[in-house]
């Protein structure tokens, strides 16, 4: 008894061993990169979260310098669930904005945005 | 002023706790060592399932709380909306937390019919460590995706276990200790109190970290001896 004991507070301690936790949603990576310049366009774009995501309270949107939605389709929620890809239209060069508003599955809502270029 | 979710969710876990650990200590210690005083054992029982019922019974109806403040939270709408809307619908059926939710309100009724029988308390044992173990699949450990993720859910079960069996049965047995010193003691009842010392029990609870829920229970059970301390 006192071994099982020792070796259930052994492990006890390795599985609270200092563990970075975020505790919400944050982007990771993107695609096209946050601020890049891209040549040719992208057909989709796809975002990376620290955390697993709710799709059906989660959304992104690609805007261009006009403020035109670019979306071609329905957001989805990929992978182990911390991928969001959504595709986007023939994107003509210029400016565009993609703004995120995620649901993390521990209940935690963030949002942002970024920008990124299509070159000539 | 406490944000109300906060406090909702903190009687939420408390009553929980204290329903788990109740049920644990009837099943892994006080129904072991029944065995003479069968007489005040049924009335201890008694006393701890309807300790068990409030507490579950607190345990769903601020869950329900929780699920109607988190809906007001998520979707942004006041709570009157929400009440008469059905706003807690969408989150109730499209996320993790909805469908946890969902199970943890069915083990939570199914525990309440199941400690009518003590036949059945490998069942309540098994209602009892889902209950109290699942909800970290709706924090911060189930929404990390990968190996820390799997590691820190595994650590929250078992912390939630571990407070659950510990702190959840410690008014358990306190009231055993209170009945125990309120009978008069025949030599029988003498040997089957003596199997709960406090002072040993005590010192068991406080010199485990992580596994303090599961082996106070296992020693107290299997170290009975003659004399009252």
């Amino acid at each position: 008894m006192k071994r099982v004991n020792s070796f259930v507070v052994a492990v006890s301690f390795l599985l609270v061993s200092v563990m970075p936790v975020l505790a919400h949603a944050m982007l990771d990576h993107a695609s096209p990169t946050v601020g890049s310049t891209v040549t040719p366009p992208p057909k989709e774009v796809v975002l990376w979260f620290t955390q697993k995501l709710e799709p059906a309270f989660s959304s992104v949107e690609v805007r261009n310098e006009q403020g035109a939605a670019m979306n071609a389709g329905k957001a989805t929620v990929v992978g182990d669930r911390t991928q969001f890809r959504v595709p986007v239209k023939a994107l003509p060069p210029g400016s565009y904005r993609v703004i995120w508003r995620v649901l993390s599955v521990d209940a935690h809502r963030t949002q942002g945005d970024f920008i990124f270029r299509v070159g000539p | 002023m406490t944000d109300p979710l906060t406090l909702v969710r903190s009687v939420h876990f408390a009553a929980t706790v204290l329903a788990v650990g109740t049920v644990s200590f009837l099943v892994l210690v006080a129904e072991p060592a029944n065995t003479k005083v069968r007489a005040d054992f049924v009335a201890l029982r008694h006393q701890l399932n309807v300790l068990t019922w409030l507490a579950l019974a607190v345990a769903i109806l601020s869950g329900a709380a929780w699920l109607v403040l988190l809906a007001s939270d998520i979707l942004g709408a006041p709570l009157v909306d929400i009440c008469l809307h059905g706003g807690a619908w969408p989150v109730l059926f499209e996320t993790r937390f909805g469908l946890v939710w969902c199970v943890r309100l069915a083990l939570a009724l199914l525990l309440g019919l199941l400690i009518l029988r003590p036949v059945t308390r490998n069942f309540q044992l098994a209602a009892a460590i889902a209950l109290i173990a699942s909800p970290a699949l709706v924090g911060h450990a189930g929404a990390t995706p990968g190996m820390a993720g799997n590691l820190h859910l595994v650590s929250d079960m078992v912390h939630l276990l571990a407070a659950g069996a510990w702190l959840g049965g410690l008014p358990a047995f306190a009231l055993l200790l209170w009945r125990a010193r309120r009978m008069a003691e025949p030599a029988c009842l003498r040997r089957e109190m003596s199997a709960y010392d406090p002072k040993r029990t005590l010192a068991v609870h406080c010199g485990n970290g992580f596994d303090a829920g599961f082996s106070p229970y296992q020693s107290t059970r299997l170290n009975r001896y003659d004399a009252v301390s």
